[in-house]
């Protein structure tokens, strides 16, 4: 378990703990504090029932409308489906690279979001896998992630496709990904905002993908496609490769806005209060 | 400039190294990167494949430059000047063993020949390794090549390509340089115009021509004593001594044993016995038994020294009608065979080649001349030297004699020239120059690594 030592280890939970302190602190500011502070965890205005979802937890199953219905029936209360955030994370190849890699500031965040939904009395599910509950078994969720590495065949588009399959989308659907795809492979995620799932998108890419380094003939390696690309490489070829990644770029964005996302930016060596503070929250996501 | 010095070497193969490290980093370098996505797009905007730019290193070209110059500085190179003063080496002939150096006199006449060089001088036994005139000329050729000109003082004049000068001041006399004979004449050689004496031999006659004395003298002592112009040497005749056992009685035994020259005995132990079957080394005879030998034929090695220079069609060996019987540990040297069967010994050796038997008796049935042939080469067989070939007088006192050339050593007219026209140089090192322009280029080198490392940070 050495990876989990490095991505999850004390400093990590420490710097979660501190993370929540100051969104609580800046929802207070904000006007929002009583949602989360006034009430204990679990008891909320009951809001309706919605079909059984395999890894629904079972306690919130109601039992009575099966004996009448011959169906499995979740019971939804108002803070539930506010607290309930899925978390879709990009476990393709290409989430291996950059210094550092991009898969650790992923998991890190994956974790985050996980941690502030189970802190504030919801639950965390990460994609494909079954939902956690409660604070104290946070490390299920950690233990999730951490067997979640870089190395599948998919793509978020792939996974999105998955969950849109399911009878019901979820409400809260967080996305961490590079997003260095082709934009049409992101065609299900916008399926299920169709379906009025709030998607926070956060994008991750390493520091020299954002502003490649060096000169000269270069022999470029594509962790996803496991294939080569020779260039030589130079001060127009850079400006080059910036051009055609802002356009990457600009269209993600332009599908964000057209859909209702909140869209995130950071590099990979940014830390968790500055992707959080500095731009989750600007960009209008509450975790 | 040496390129073999180590730390010349060294930097060239770190050269060596930083070339084949460059070869090796100038072909692509590999990155990994999460997609191609955008990469392939960029790639595509490139219509026309961009030629491929020759890549200008700087660095790589300072610090190339710094260890070439440095190796350069470390192999010392110069530049020469010419010396401020010639260098003449001097050859000095020996005057022969014992003889006078006369070093001062030679030594001038070398300084007049070359006035304000810087001589040096090679004499036979110290810078050279004494041998005949013609190798230690040799010898001096060779550790006079970095000189500027060379000068030989001879005994004798000679057609050699540099300056020759006389050995000697004055014309030698009376100096003997050759001593050879028997025992029954010497001859003896000098330069002319001295006294020679022989004592313990009466002169025979005496001849002058072309500046050598030749003087014959009839030794009468078993010791010499030659005095010539300035040395005295003692020659003495080792004894030849030969003892006779019993079966050595005929007149024929005794006639060859005159011609020997045998010396007498006075005290001394014979080199050979001869007929005596108890002594050694011994010559025995009629060890044999008779035996029926016609019919027989001989077997022997004619290369053996027993039969050198023998006329072998004059001996009749089977008529002795003696035979010595096959024995082991003995080395047969003539043997009868019948029907290509050995039968049995003629002569053979035993004790390890001290004792020659003779089955029967072969010098008294042959002529005296093949007789005392035969006897000369027995003797030879068993004693390790013929008594024809018996040194006649060894030196005993006193130095070797001298050499012709030497004894008859005289001034004579200059030869040749001296050519000091060219001038040896002197080396004029400027590594420290050069070492200075390497730690320069690699402080430059320092610089510019040291400035696009703060560039990419």
């Amino acid at each position: 378990m050495a990876e989990s030592v490095e991505i999850f280890d004390a400093v990590f939970l420490r710097q979660l703990e501190a993370l929540d302190a100051a969104l609580l602190r800046l929802r207070g500011n904000l006007g929002e504090g009583a949602r989360g502070a006034g009430r204990s965890h679990g008891q909320t205005e009951f809001r309706g029932h919605r079909p059984y979802s395999p890894g629904d937890d079972l306690r919130r199953l109601d039992w009575n409308a099966y004996g009448r219905l011959g169906k499995f029936f979740m019971r939804e209360f108002e803070r539930e489906r506010a607290e309930h955030v899925t978390i879709l994370l990009d476990c393709s190849r290409s989430m291996a690279a950059g210094t550092p890699p991009k898969h650790v500031l992923a998991r890190r965040a994956a974790a985050a979001f996980g941690y502030l939904a189970l802190k504030r009395g919801g639950s965390a599910t990460l994609a494909g896998k079954p939902a956690v509950e409660g604070v104290s078994r946070f490390n299920r969720l950690l233990d999730q992630l951490i067997q979640s590495p870089p190395a599948a065949d998919i793509g978020i588009g792939d996974q999105a496709a998955a969950l849109q399959s399911r009878g019901r989308a979820p409400s809260d659907l967080v996305v961490i990904s590079d997003c260095l795809e082709p934009l049409e492979t992101l065609q299900p995620l916008q399926a299920l905002s169709e379906k009025r799932t709030a998607v926070t998108l956060v994008q991750v890419l390493a520091p020299d993908e954002l502003e490649p380094a060096g000169n000269g003939l270069l022999q470029l390696r594509g962790l996803e496609e496991n294939e080569t690309l020779e260039l030589e490489l130079d001060a127009s070829m850079v400006e080059a490769y910036q051009r055609e990644l802002e356009k990457h770029l600009e269209a993600l964005e332009t599908i964000a806005l057209r859909h209702g996302w909140t869209l995130a930016l950071t590099d990979s060596a940014a830390d968790l209060r500055e992707l959080f503070i500095g731009k989750l929250l600007p960009a209008g996501a509450m975790p | 400039m040496r390129l073999l010095a180590w730390p010349a070497l060294l930097l060239l193969t770190a050269a060596a190294v930083l070339v084949a490290l460059a070869a090796w980093s100038r072909g692509a370098k590999q990155r990994e990167v999460g997609t191609l996505l955008i990469w392939r797009r960029v790639a595509q905007q490139v219509t026309a494949p961009r030629r491929k730019r020759r890549e200008f290193d700087p660095l790589f070209w300072l610090l190339l430059a710094a260890v070439a110059v440095g190796s350069i500085a470390a192999s010392r190179p110069a530049w020469f000047t010419a010396a401020p003063q010639a260098r003449v080496a001097v050859y000095l002939e020996s005057t022969g063993p014992g003889e006078p150096l006369e070093l001062d006199d030679a030594r001038a006449r070398a300084q007049a020949a070359a006035p304000g060089a810087e001589l040096t001088f090679f004499m036979a036994g110290q810078e050279i390794t004494p041998g005949s005139l013609r190798a230690e000329l040799a010898q001096f050729e060779t550790r006079a090549r970095d000189y500027d000109g060379r000068i030989l003082l001879l005994n004798q004049p000679s057609d050699e390509a540099t300056l020759v000068l006389p050995r000697v001041g004055k014309a030698r006399a009376g100096v003997v340089f050759k001593l050879a004979g028997d025992r029954r004449e010497l001859l003896v050689q000098a330069s002319a115009g001295g006294e020679v004496r022989l004592q313990g031999a009466g002169l025979a006659s005496s001849s002058t021509r072309e500046g050598v004395t030749t003087l014959r003298f009839e030794p009468t002592a078993l010791e010499l004593v030659l005095t010539d112009a300035g040395s005295r040497r003692v020659y003495r005749r080792k004894p030849f001594v030969v003892g006779t056992g019993e079966s050595w009685n005929t007149e024929a035994h005794a006639a060859l044993l005159q011609a020997l020259e045998a010396d007498p005995a006075e005290g001394a132990a014979p080199a050979v016995w001869l007929g005596s079957t108890e002594q050694k080394p011994a010559v025995r005879m009629n060890t044999g038994a008779p035996a029926e030998l016609r019919g027989a034929s001989l077997s022997f090695d004619p290369r053996h020294p027993l039969f050198h220079d023998l006329p072998l069609a004059q001996y009749d060996w089977l008529a002795g009608g003696r035979l010595l019987a096959p024995e082991e540990d003995v080395q047969p040297l003539l043997t009868a065979v019948v029907d290509g069967v050995p039968v049995g010994d003629l002569a053979r050796l035993r004790d390890g080649g001290r004792v020659l038997e003779f089955a029967g008796d072969p010098f008294s049935a042959a002529a005296v001349a093949d007789a005392a042939l035969l006897l000369d080469n027995a003797i030879g067989v068993v004693a390790g030297t013929r008594p024809s070939e018996r040194p006649g007088y060894e030196l005993a006192e006193g130095d070797p004699l001298p050499t012709r050339g030497q004894a008859t050593a005289a001034p004579f007219e200059t030869q040749g020239k001296l050519d000091l026209s060219r001038r040896s140089a002197e080396p004029v090192e400027f590594a420290g120059w050069l070492m200075a322009l390497a730690g320069l280029l690699l402080a430059a080198a320092a610089v510019l690594a040291g400035r696009g490392k703060a560039l990419r940070g």
